[in-house]
């Protein structure tokens, strides 16, 4: 650890010690080393570029458990249980197919397929609110709903010709 | 239950969607407020399926929306201590199930069921979604009640728009009639002439001439001068109809409640007032009496060719369905394409204001390269996108020029054959008639560009009137009460087990019940985000209170006129706002009727006369965007003299003294002593030093009132007023320590 870590009293968990266990009502639990915390909330520090990785854990109180550095590290079924307790707090369903882009008085309806399910929604300012994750403008692209909902597009280069021609002039 | 709820067959009270299943996947599912044998049940399962969760009412404590990211999830604590996640939402549900839970939160809460109000998450007429936190579905909008809105908004101005528009009919009407004349002069005069037959009989053919062509000057000169007119005419009418509807828009905005003026912001407001009023008014300007124009142009040149000449006609019209068709199609294309030039020019000037507002931190950190680099990539981009919206622009019209072009070809080639006497089109043609025919055709052919962008500027034109619309139609939450009282405000304030959130769903303040007496001082502490300028908010009724009541000298603040309540109410807060003007204009402001002596006075006791005085413009001096520069605590101290010149029986102090060095401080503190005296004074200051003369204080956690007395019974208490006391104290030392 470096001294800036040490500094800031970092507290990074060590996977093998770490026990994730669905509770009752449908949360999750951690038992590190010898202490458990209930309903714990799970955080990703850097959601977009390394989603499995860093992920701060909170307790009840909103005090920092600690981070741990990669749910890789951890026993298959306690990564499955990560998991699971993170889609349920991050959604952003995947787009697979752009079906339609209508623009009406300045909003722009889309029709599009996801990993979840065909959904519909409006954008104002398309050009704003369709943008590349980074700032490399490669791969992934996130859309954001007037509603506030997100929406992921992998990787621009990968969907379909079709897809990728509707919304090609909105991306700057 | 309150009358109004209408319970139907089956028992059902009200009910809310929700669209996540527990896989993640897109589903129909509904939240169930019923009663069965008069008990509530709550009922959580996907549309047509035996509910996933069936539970009495009764037997819970609360329910609760969690915002996550790009979700929520809907949870219900149990009276038992336990708690359950009941079901998952996309953000478009969060607002309707809000409403949902506001009202078994308050039956949980009071026993009492309240009116239930159902939201909709989606346009019950369309299933597209609303635009951004209205009820207002862009997609069924009734553009034709948004127009008619708008024709009685400015009704007083139709007659203008109108006499306008008849005296463009008249000048079109007149205009063709130029082609006309030619006819005669070419037919009757000039060919005649040369072939040596006289038609016209006793008249002198020159003489005839200069008759026709005088006639000619003579309507094209009356026809601009009524043009002016009526250009004159409608440029009035339109630009104080502007007027009006952006003074409508700005008094409409000045007495909208914080709560709709936050959901919006800053620029969107401004651009409403500036952009979607010019927008309108353009439109109204230049577009209706191109209407007017066009329609008439169009029908009488139409009715023209397929009277006399139906082949040619065809001729005419036949490049007109194609460069409609090339212009429509394209005109998307290059509108988005000059969109997105605009994006990328808005993004280079941003990276600039950027870097050179913050070109400290660059050299600094010595990254110019980097920054050279990222302003070098936006410039090129935007070089990129110009170019190729200049090609486009230079491809394009001249092609479709062309285009339209073939069709006067057409009707020259077919003409001069007709001319000639071996017609293929009906019969045999004048040259007078010929050059009429192709004079008409560059009529029609003018403005076939303009018509094909008109369904754009229309659709802009009611965009904006929507917009203004949703705005002017906005009832304000905050208003007066019709039994409104105004009585003379002493300052006693009660909290009555109060709750508020920005988001209903998220409560800041939660269930708040305190007495602050009349003329005590009272600090509000607490770490950051607990509530405590929430808690000021609603003394200030920016915020009306989401569930018990505010009292202030035992009346509810709902039932104070907000007039009578404002003028009882001073503040001061951190970041000071001047108003460009002088010192002496930003004191008044409090107080517009107030002598020159106690602005003075104000000044005095907020220790800043003896500063203003020895500015070479004293009170005089300009201050605010553009002025003299003051520093931090100058102009606090003028806000302080604002404040003290309203008089205010409760003074209202967010962290006034915050951003001051200790010294000034100490002044600003002397004059708040002064000040506070016999006033109700709240005072929310990191700094605990500050609130020293506070009578009690109140500690803030989590949105609770978690601790409330003297300074000497809170310390004595041990809690978390005792602990920040401790932890600040340590801080003082150490810098002491630091100094030595």
């Amino acid at each position: 650890m470096s001294e800036l870590q040490n500094l800031a009293e970092m507290n990074m968990l060590d996977a093998s010690k770490c026990a994730f266990t669905p509770t009752e009502g449908g949360y999750i639990s951690l038992k590190y080393e010898d202490k458990t915390f209930d309903r714990i909330k799970l955080c990703r520090a850097l959601p977009y570029k390394t989603p499995d990785e860093y992920i701060c854990i909170i307790d009840r109180d909103g005090k920092e458990v600690g981070i741990l550095r990669d749910i890789k590290h951890l026993s298959k079924a306690d990564e499955e249980n990560v998991r699971v307790e993170l889609t349920k707090i991050y959604y952003c369903p995947s787009i697979t197919k752009i079906m339609s882009v209508k623009d009406r008085m300045g909003y722009q309806y889309f029709e599009v397929q996801t990993n979840g399910g065909k959904r519909e929604f409006a954008l104002r300012d398309a050009s704003r609110n369709i943008r590349y994750v980074t700032s490399e403008k490669r791969g992934a692209i996130e859309i954001r709903d007037i509603d506030g909902n997100r929406y992921l597009i992998e990787d621009f280069d990968k969907i379909d010709v079709q897809s990728r021609k509707k919304i090609e002039a909105f991306l700057v | 239950m309150s009358e109004a709820n209408k319970v139907t067959e089956d028992g059902i009270l009200c009910h809310s969607e929700y669209d996540i299943d527990e896989n993640g996947n897109i589903c129909s599912g509904k939240t169930t407020l019923s009663v069965k044998n008069g008990i509530y049940m709550l009922e959580v399962g996907k549309d047509g399926a035996i509910p996933d969760f069936s539970y009495q009412v009764d037997t819970l404590k609360r329910l609760s929306i969690i915002s996550n990211i790009g979700c929520a999830t809907l949870e219900a604590e149990f009276k038992d201590g336990s708690s359950i996640r009941l079901c998952r939402m996309t953000q478009s549900c969060v607002k309707p199930l809000s409403e949902f839970i506001k009202v078994i939160n308050y039956y949980l809460e009071t026993g009492t069921m309240t009116e239930i109000k159902e939201e909709h998450a989606r346009c019950p007429r369309c299933g597209k979604p609303f635009v951004a936190d209205t009820q207002f579905c862009i997609n069924c909008a009734d553009k034709s009640s948004i127009i008619k809105k708008f024709i009685s908004l400015g009704k007083q101005h139709i007659p203008s728009f109108l006499f306008a528009g008849l005296l463009v009919l008249l000048c079109n009407l007149a205009m063709l009639m130029i082609p006309v004349i030619n006819r005669i002069l070419v037919d009757d005069y000039l060919f005649p002439a040369s072939e040596g037959l006289a038609p016209w009989g006793e008249i002198n053919p020159y003489l005839a001439i200069v008759g026709l062509v005088l006639g000619m000057f003579g309507i094209y000169l009356i026809v601009r001068i009524v043009y002016i007119l009526a250009a004159r005419i409608q440029n009035k009418a339109g630009t104080s109809f502007m007027n009006e509807l952006r003074i409508k828009m700005y008094e409409k905005i000045q007495y909208l409640s914080m709560s709709s003026i936050s959901r919006r912001t800053t620029g969107d407001l401004i651009k409403r007032i500036t952009e979607d009023t010019a927008i309108i008014s353009d439109f109204l300007k230049t577009e209706t009496t191109k209407i007017i124009e066009v329609g008439v142009v169009f029908f009488c040149v139409s009715v023209y060719f397929i009277v006399t000449r139906p082949i040619l006609a065809l001729f005419v019209f036949l490049p007109v369905p194609i460069t409609m068709f090339v212009i429509f199609r394209f005109w998307e294309f290059i509108h988005r394409k000059y969109e997105r030039q605009w994006i990328l020019g808005s993004k280079a000037n941003g990276i600039l204001h950027d870097i050179i507002k913050g070109i400290r931190v660059v050299k600094v950190f010595g990254t110019e390269e980097k920054e050279i680099k990222k302003y070098d990539n936006a410039s090129k981009n935007l070089a990129e996108i110009q170019a190729q919206n200049e090609k486009i622009w230079a491809i394009l019209f001249p092609a479709l020029g062309f285009v339209i072009g073939l069709g006067e070809f057409l009707i020259l080639y077919f003409g001069a054959w007709a001319v000639l006497g071996e017609s293929v089109i009906g019969p045999p043609m004048t040259v007078g008639e010929l050059t009429q025919i192709i004079s008409y055709t560059g009529y029609i052919y003018g403005p076939l560009r303009w018509m094909t962008n008109l369904p754009r500027s229309l659709a802009d034109a009611i965009t904006s009137m929507a917009k203004l619309t949703e705005i002017l139609d906005e009832e304000p939450d905050i208003k007066d009460r019709a039994n409104a009282v105004s009585p003379e405000i002493h300052g006693d304030i009660e909290f009555k087990n109060v709750t508020f959130g920005y988001k209903s769903y998220e409560p800041v303040l939660k269930n708040i019940s305190l007495k602050i007496k009349q003329g005590e001082m009272v600090g509000i502490v607490g770490h950051s985000g607990v509530g405590k300028s929430t808690f000021i908010n609603l003394v200030m009724r920016l915020y009306d209170v989401n569930s018990g009541s505010l009292l202030i000298d035992g009346t509810d603040i709902r039932d104070i006129e907000k007039q009578s309540l404002n003028t009882s109410i001073g503040v001061v807060f951190q970041e000071t706002f001047l108003f460009t003007g002088s010192i002496y204009e930003n004191i008044l402001y409090a107080r517009p009727d107030a002598p020159p002596e106690d602005v003075f006075a104000a000044a005095k006791i907020a220790n800043a006369h003896d500063f203003i005085i020895k500015l070479p413009d004293a009170y005089n001096t300009i201050v605010g965007e553009h002025g003299y520069s003051l520093s931090g605590g100058e102009r606090q101290r003028i806000a302080i003299a604002r404040a003290v010149l309203r008089d205010p029986k409760i003074l209202i102090l967010d962290e006034a003294t915050a951003s001051l060095d200790t010294e000034t401080e100490r002044k600003i503190q002397e004059a708040l002593q002064r000040l506070t005296k016999g006033r109700t004074t709240i005072a929310i200051a990191h700094r605990l030093s500050t609130l020293r003369n506070a009578n009690r204080l109140i500690v803030l956690e989590k949105g609770e009132l978690a601790e409330y007395g003297t300074h000497e019974e809170l310390l004595r208490n041990k809690g978390i007023y005792y602990n920040l006391v401790m932890a600040q104290r340590q801080t003082t030392k150490m810098a002491k320590v630091n100094k030595q």
